[in-house]
């Protein structure tokens, strides 16, 4: 039996030695921890959110959350140049664009991180659609 | 009994198109000022009947895909051409593309563009800003030439006489300091760097400063 157990243990540590080197050096592995926040944690933080809007000027045009600023990629200096005024680094930015499936909010949210050095900026999980379903008359 | 068995099973073995994807993820590289990367996903037809894509998905506006139209036949070479937006973007990008056919066996197909889209020169960060009451002390921002890029020069200039700005080359053609000290409480501007390099028309990258 403890030799079993030996075994086991064996094949574990060996399993885990290819799993940690692809956590540490892998040029695609997975982040630590997530930058996604759910709608309802986001919302908790009441004013202190910063609403950036990804999808297309379009959308952003028909319908967003209130408060929201755009900041899409196809005109990313010019809203950032207007999203910077209504920013301080206390504020916590929540991205989203249409729905679990796009990309877009995702891009953005590292542009702010890894550019331009901006605290506290997330991804709001399930994105516009998530806050129409949840405010839907 | 038998006989019909092994016709339930061969049958649809026979009406299979089969396709065969070359390759499922494309890289590319870009500049934002190209404006437009290009790629193409090809694909053959191993099966005994024709295919036809009859639909095409991207994940956002950025993208698009244009797929034959034609049936494309048993041992023939089918291509979709995916073209994605560079203006104004930088990074890595990885756009899934969803591909319908009329192969029942492989109705939804997904390939995936990945796009590295670079400037000649790299800043870090593009936002520099001063809380209230931090004093006005000057801060960094570093400016490295890409690889594959011969930059001879760089060129700033602020949006506002309330910030000053000092060039300093740690490695020429390579690394470069860009010192920002703001003159003013209360600035809000925009710095504009170009480089100039070899062999490509001057493109400016823009950083953004904020004086609470």
């Amino acid at each position: 039996m403890s030799r079993a157990l030996r075994q086991a243990l064996s094949l574990l540590l060996l399993a885990c030695l290819p799993a940690l080197a692809t956590a540490l050096w892998h040029p695609r592995r997975p982040a630590w921890q997530s930058d996604e926040v759910t709608l309802s944690a986001a919302t908790a933080w009441g004013s202190a959110v910063l609403w950036v809007d990804a999808r297309p000027d379009a959308d952003f045009a028909r319908a967003h959350i209130p408060g929201a600023v755009p900041l899409n990629e196809d005109h990313w200096d010019d809203q950032l140049n207007a999203l910077l005024d209504q920013w301080t680094a206390k504020r916590k930015i929540v991205v989203y664009c249409s729905s679990l499936s796009c990309q877009a909010s995702h891009d953005v949210a590292r542009r702010l991180r890894d550019e331009a050095a901006m605290p506290n900026v997330f991804v709001l999980q399930g994105g516009w659609e998530a806050w129409r379903k949840q405010h839907a008359p | 009994m038998f006989k019909r068995l092994l016709l339930l099973f061969l049958l649809p073995l026979a009406a299979r198109a089969d396709l065969r994807w070359t390759d499922t993820t494309v890289f590319t590289a870009a500049s934002p000022s190209e404006g437009r990367a290009t790629a193409q996903f090809t694909f053959t037809n191993t099966g005994a009947y024709p295919i036809k894509i009859t639909a095409t998905r991207t994940s956002c506006g950025c993208t698009a895909a244009v797929a034959d139209t034609r049936p494309i036949l048993p041992g023939q070479v089918g291509k979709i051409d995916v073209s994605f937006k560079t203006l104004n973007r930088r990074g890595l990008y990885e756009e899934p593309i969803e591909i319908d056919t009329n192969d029942p066996t492989a109705s939804l197909n997904t390939v995936t563009l990945r796009v590295l889209i670079r400037d000649a020169v790299e800043l870090l960060p593009t936002l520099l800003f001063w809380q209230p009451g931090e004093p006005l002390t000057p801060k960094i921002i570093d400016i490295s030439a890409t690889d594959g890029f011969d930059v001879t020069k760089i060129n700033t200039a602020s949006s506002s006489p309330d910030v000053q700005l000092d060039l300093a080359t740690i490695k020429p053609g390579a690394d470069y300091k860009l010192t920002v000290t703001p003159k003013s409480p209360h600035v809000k501007a925009t710095i504009s760097i170009t480089p100039v390099v070899t062999g490509h028309l001057p493109h400016t990258i823009t950083a953004h400063i904020r004086v609470s």
